[in-house]
C-alpha cells in the first residue's frame, strides 16, 4: 500500500473499523513508515486529550422533575388533543410537493372521469334507428338497459311509473 | 431487573414508575451526549428532558426493532442538531463542575485549561462532526450504531470522524504531545488525511 491510501484509512483503522485483511495491510506499511506512524500517533492522541475533558454530573433532581413533566403532560393530554383539532390536519402535515402531485392527480382523475361520462353518455353507440327500434327515447332504452329486469309491482317499478308520469322528468 | 424493552412495554400500559426506572437508568447517557455537544449544563437539561417526554409520550408507537438506547441516541441527536441550528453561541468561561473535592488551585487551573482547549476544539467543529465524534470518543458507538443514530450512511459517518479527526489533530495535538517513537519527517497532518 502507498502512505495515501493508508493515510486515507487510518482513521477508520484507529477506530478499529477496518476488516482484518486490510488491517494487516496498513500495519505492513506502517511498520516500514515513520511518517505515517506519526499521523497515526497524532490521531490516537486526540482521543487522550478528548478524554482529559471533564464533565459536570446529572444535574441533582434531573429524573424528577422529567416526571413531574410527564405527569403534566399526560394530565393535560385530553385537553390538549381538543386544542390540537385541525381539519385535514394531514393535508396541511404533507410536503408541498406531495400535496400538489395530489392535485395534479385529482385534476387527471376528474378529467379522465368527465371524459369517460362523455363517451357514455353521447349516443354514437346507440343510433337514433336503434333506440326508435328499440320503442323509445334515450331516457327509455337508458331505463330498459339498467332497469330492465324490475319485477311487476316492486317498488322500483311504481317509483319508475311516477317518475315517468310526472311532467318535466 | 427488567429489560428496557420490558419496562417500555409497561410504559406503553400506563405504568408511571416503568418511565421513572427508564429516565433514571439513561439519564446519564441523554446527559453526556447533550452536554458534551452544546457545552452549556442549561441548555444540555432542557435537551435531555425533551428527549425524555417525547419517548414517553411516543412510547404506544414503540416497537422493540433495535435497542432502547438507539431510539434514545435518535431522539437526542436530533434535538441536539436542532438547538445547534437554532443557537448563537455565547462564549462563557466556566469553572470544571467535576473537579475533585480537594483539588488543588493548580489542579483546578490545569483542569480548567483543558476543559477550554476540549471545548473549544469541539465548538470548532460543524455539528454533525461535533456529534459524530462525540458518540464515537465519548459513547463508543460503532459506525453502524451512529449511522443509525444521526440518520446518516455509515460511509457518511467515516467522512465526518475522518473530517473532525483531521482538524482536532490540528487544534488539539502540539508537537510536544506528540510520541517521540513515532515522529518522522513528515507533520502536516491536514496533508495527510
Amino acid at each position: 500500500m502507498r502512505c495515501k491510501a493508508v493515510r486515507k484509512q487510518l482513521s477508520r483503522y484507529v477506530d478499529l473499523e477496518v476488516p482484518p485483511e486490510l488491517r494487516e495491510e496498513i500495519e505492513a506499511h506502517l511498520a516500514g513508515c515513520p511518517d505515517c506512524r506519526q499521523t497515526l500517533a497524532k490521531l490516537e492522541r486526540v482521543a487522550g486529550v478528548l478524554a482529559s475533558g471533564s464533565l459536570p454530573p446529572v444535574p441533582e433532581g434531573f429524573a424528577e422533575r422529567v416526571m413531574g413533566k410527564a405527569r403534566a403532560q399526560a394530565t393535560r393530554e385530553p385537553q390538549a388533543r381538543w386544542s390540537d383539532w385541525r381539519p385535514l390536519g394531514w393535508w396541511w402535515d404533507a410536503a408541498p410537493t406531495m400535496r400538489a402531485a395530489a392535485i395534479v392527480a385529482a385534476l387527471v382523475g376528474l378529467t379522465a372521469g368527465a371524459v369517460m361520462s362523455g363517451d357514455f353518455a353521447r349516443p354514437s353507440s346507440f343510433s337514433r334507428g336503434q333506440q326508435a327500434a328499440a320503442g323509445g327515447t334515450g331516457s327509455t332504452v337508458q331505463s330498459s338497459d339498467f332497469l330492465g329486469g324490475i319485477p311487476a309491482g316492486s317498488v322500483e317499478q311504481t317509483y319508475l311509473a311516477w317518475m315517468a308520469e310526472t311532467p318535466g322528468k | 431487573m427488567l429489560s428496557d424493552e420490558e419496562l417500555m412495554h409497561a410504559v406503553q400500559q400506563g405504568d408511571l414508575s416503568a418511565s421513572e426506572q427508564i429516565v433514571l437508568r439513561h439519564q446519564q447517557t441523554a446527559w453526556r451526549v447533550a452536554c458534551r455537544f452544546l457545552g452549556d449544563p442549561t441548555e444540555a437539561e432542557d435537551v435531555a428532558q425533551d428527549a425524555f417526554l417525547r419517548i414517553l409520550k411516543a412510547a404506544p408507537s414503540y416497537r422493540p426493532t433495535a435497542k432502547f438506547q438507539t431510539f434514545l441516541f435518535q431522539v437526542v441527536s436530533r434535538l441536539c442538531l436542532d438547538k445547534a441550528s437554532k443557537k448563537h453561541p455565547i462564549y462563557v468561561e466556566k469553572l470544571p463542575e467535576a473537579i475533585a473535592e480537594g483539588a488543588s488551585p493548580g489542579e483546578v487551573l490545569e483542569q480548567v485549561e483543558k476543559d477550554q482547549r476540549v471545548r473549544g476544539a469541539l465548538d470548532g467543529l460543524p455539528a454533525n462532526q461535533r456529534l459524530s465524534v462525540i458518540l464515537r470518543y465519548y459513547e463508543e458507538l460503532s459506525y453502524q450504531e451512529i449511522a443509525v443514530a444521526m440518520r446518516v450512511s455509515p460511509k457518511a459517518v467515516e467522512r465526518l470522524l475522518a473530517r473532525a479527526r483531521g482538524t482536532l489533530a490540528l487544534l488539539l495535538v502540539s508537537p510536544e504531545d506528540e510520541d517521540p517513537r513515532s515522529r518522522g519527517g513528515f507533520s502536516r497532518v491536514a496533508r495527510l488525511i
